[in-house]
């Protein structure tokens, strides 16, 4: 019977010695970016595995592996496998590394109601990633509000109403004033309501925001000449010609109507 | 026989008349530089700033519309968005692995 109990307590300390090695291996094979032999010997070391807690640990550790590797649906079955099991066992650590690996991963994936969830979470709030996550995803969350109103504002333009249109990049501006695309957009609108000057501001403001900005070059420079200031629109195109050199801007007319077609000419 | 004549001839001409028909075309996107090709007979089309252009078509005439300007953008748009998902994702590992509390956990 001690020659049992002896013999099985040896056998479990050679496993966990066993997992160990595997174990160590994996690390190193991740900090060679090597995941696939990494995800190898974690299972090795899983299978060996007969701790509960061990056993989360590692899965955690596979699933991650595979979101390194861009495996994504893997990864989520692994890390919710790990989430679950750490949950059971009341395990916070491990439960809190899982979560906020899923918040990220789902985040990643652009689910931000399913990562705001994870990080939300009774194991990953106020921790230092899901503090940040969350404001990240706040501030998308945001963003996507403003682009639906841009995008309203498209509309009207497309179907010429730039009164409208104009309204609602002004409403997406209350909410982020450098929003380009809103910026761009009014910029256009004002050009095309007559309101030159109001244009030049707008766009002038946007083009130092962002210059390489293809539209918000072309429009300044019909904008200028719109009031005549030729001097400034030439500078421009002169500046940006590199920018404005694959178009045909000739073509274009309502550049020809603002600006002229000898525009180009000696430039 | 005059008669004759004439019929034929005027059932020739009836053969090779060929009507023309005016169309009215809209194109969208209508920025200049995203603004797709219009080729009628390999003769580029002028196109207003509203996307409008009117054409004179006969039978058998070719009428190409090209989205070459709009394709490329996308596909440039496209690729940028995957390096920049790319981009977030390594930052995301990074950031992730040098934290306690999310990562690898070892």
């Amino acid at each position: 019977m001690t020659i049992l109990i002896c013999a099985f307590i040896q056998s479990t300390s050679i496993a966990v010695e066993q997992v160990d090695v595997y174990m160590e291996k994996a690390q190193n094979f991740l900090l060679l970016n090597k995941y696939k032999e990494a995800i190898f010997e974690l299972n090795k070391a899983y299978s060996l595995s007969d701790d509960q807690k061990r056993k989360a640990k590692i899965e955690n550790a596979i699933g991650w592996a595979y979101f390194s590797l861009g495996n994504i649906s893997e990864s989520r079955r692994y890390l919710s496998s790990a989430f679950d099991s750490a949950s059971k066992i009341g395990d916070k650590e491990i439960a809190q590394r899982a979560s906020n690996n899923l918040g990220v991963l789902e985040f990643n994936s652009g689910n931000l109601v399913e990562a705001k969830k994870y990080f939300e979470g009774k194991f990953s709030k106020s921790s230092k990633t899901s503090d940040s996550y969350l404001k990240l995803i706040n501030r998308k969350l945001t963003h996507e509000r403003v682009n639906e109103i841009i995008a309203n504002g498209v509309f009207y333009r497309s179907n010429k109403d730039f009164d409208k249109a104009l309204e609602e990049y002004e409403k997406a501006l209350l909410i982020e004033p450098n929003n380009i695309n809103a910026l761009e957009y009014k910029g256009y609108a004002l050009f095309r309501l007559g309101d030159y000057n109001s244009a030049i501001d707008v766009l002038k403001y946007s083009h130092e925001l962002n210059p390489s900005r293809i539209n918000i070059v072309i429009n300044l420079i019909k904008s200028y000449c719109a009031i005549n200031d030729i001097e400034n629109a030439r500078k421009l195109a002169k500046d940006e010609a590199k920018l404005i050199n694959s178009l045909n801007l000739l073509q274009d007319g309502e550049f020809c109507k603002s600006c002229g077609k000898s525009f180009f000419d000696n430039l | 026989m005059i008669f004759a004549i004439i019929f034929f001839a005027g059932g020739l001409f009836l053969l090779s008349y060929k009507s023309t028909s005016k169309i009215i075309l809209g194109v969208t996107p209508t920025e200049a530089c995203y603004r797709p090709v219009v080729n009628h007979q390999a003769k580029t089309v002028e196109i207003s700033d509203n996307g409008r252009t009117e054409i004179s078509v006969k039978d058998d005439h070719n009428l190409l519309i090209s989205n070459d300007a709009l394709v490329k953008e996308l596909t440039k748009l496209k690729l940028e968005l995957y390096d920049v998902n790319d981009i977030s994702k390594t930052l995301s590992i990074e950031k992730a692995n040098s934290s306690k509390d999310s990562g690898y956990g070892f």
